[in-house]
């Protein structure tokens, strides 16, 4: 039980997603306007994670190398596309406002990346902790980016009113605000994790970070075969 | 055939193809079960907008707009309050439909138009009520056509305008139009 806490702890700090291996970040930066719009970004995309990381875990034997990333991206598409139809007939006001984010999920890195990186190499129970883990790490970072957004930069939260009208900070809301509240949060995570000694060690080259590497992974696989 | 060619070249091509049959169905089966709902929100949502554009009516009966050009839909008040017409025209993006509530001698009482296709912030002004206002309590169709569109959003409110018009011009046939 330890070690599957130890991955589930993983994904919401040391590696987190957002933060430290900077994946997803357009999702976050677009969708953390609202706290019920990032919430429910955030409990769409853990769902997705969790399930697409156990189907991929399940089939990771049969999925032949050469067409892995087809296979990936159609189990993937799969997930999303069920969330969207479940949202569309059951809450249409969150499907409203998340737009045209719930469908990019389908191209979210993290739910790629961790199906890459963590889900076809290990078991089932331990690609559901590392799925759920990681999807905890996102909503927590939408969320708490998205309390701060709504509350200074609109003056309410969750759709109440808190701060009197004219007294906001009306470039939170827009995306400079955000790349700036996005920085900021990296910073403070950085900071705490290298005040307790952890520093970020990269295990690999691309450190799972599938977007900004271009090393082909073939030559890694094998490296860890041997 | 030896094993290396099977795995090499039939052995993906069978698993992708398996993976595909797979989720279709699931997928079939769920759309099965959720497009019902979705049909029916959407018919809620419908019968709100024409409620919101003719105070006080509840219920509706449809109306057979087929032969009338320029108009969508036409709905009667059951209890003879006015009438709710839709028409769609095309703007920036897309078709912006407009919904108008009239009442028995053609008045515009109420209007609302569905601008979710346009520019957010731009065409998207042309949805407001501050801009809609303008065509309340129009009766004929000449009025309609006078109304100024918005600067910067003329695709967008042109369409609210030819809407509007389309709907005021129509409206004797719309009131002599029968059941469906």
């Amino acid at each position: 039980m330890k070690d599957k806490m130890k991955i589930l702890l993983n994904g919401m700090f040391k590696e987190n997603p957002v933060l430290i291996l900077a994946l997803g970040c357009c999702s976050v930066l677009a969708v953390s306007v609202s706290v019920s719009g990032g919430f429910g970004m955030g409990v769409a995309l853990t769902f997705v994670l969790v399930c697409s990381n156990v189907v991929i875990s399940l089939l990771r034997n049969i999925i032949p190398s050469k067409v892995r990333i087809p296979c990936y991206i159609v189990v993937i598409a799969t997930f999303v596309t069920l969330v969207e139809m479940l949202m569309e007939a059951y809450l249409k006001s969150l499907y409203d406002s998340l737009g045209v984010f719930l469908s990019l999920i389908v191209v979210n890195c993290i739910v790629l990346g961790r199906a890459e990186m963590f889900a076809s190499k290990h078991g089932v129970v331990d690609s559901f902790f590392d799925g759920l883990g990681m999807g905890i790490g996102y909503t927590m970072v939408i969320v708490g980016m998205s309390v701060i957004r709504e509350l200074f930069g609109s003056g309410t939260l969750l759709g109440y009113r808190i701060i009197p009208e004219g007294y906001q900070l009306g470039i939170l809301t827009q995306a400079p605000g955000g790349f700036f509240l996005f920085g900021c949060a990296i910073a403070i995570l950085v900071a705490a994790m290298a005040k307790k000694g952890k520093k970020f060690e990269p295990k690999m080259g691309c450190d799972g970070n599938c977007a900004a590497c271009h090393s082909a992974c073939e030559d890694r696989k094998e490296a860890e075969a041997k | 055939m030896s094993k290396e060619t099977f795995n090499e070249y039939i052995k993906p091509f069978v698993v992708l193809v398996c993976i595909c049959l797979v989720v279709s169905f699931l997928l079939a089966f769920t759309n099965s079960k959720t497009a019902p709902v979705v049909a029916e929100n959407e018919r809620i949502e419908a019968e709100r907008t024409r409620q919101a554009v003719l105070p006080g009516s509840a219920s509706f009966t449809e109306l057979d707009v087929s032969a009338i050009d320029g108009v969508e839909t036409a709905f009667r008040e059951t209890s003879g309050a006015g009438y709710v017409v839709t028409a769609g025209y095309k703007g920036y993006g897309g078709i912006v439909t407009v919904t108008v509530g009239l009442d028995n001698d053609g008045k515009v009482v109420g209007i609302s138009a569905n601008v979710s296709s346009e520019t957010k912030g731009i065409g998207s002004k042309a949805g407001q009520e501050s801009y809609l206002s303008n065509y309340k309590d129009l009766v004929n169709a000449a009025a309609a056509e006078q109304v100024d569109t918005i600067s910067n959003a003329t695709y967008s409110s042109t369409a609210v305008r030819n809407g509007v018009s389309s709907i005021l011009r129509n409206f004797e046939s719309i009131k002599g139009a029968s059941e469906k």
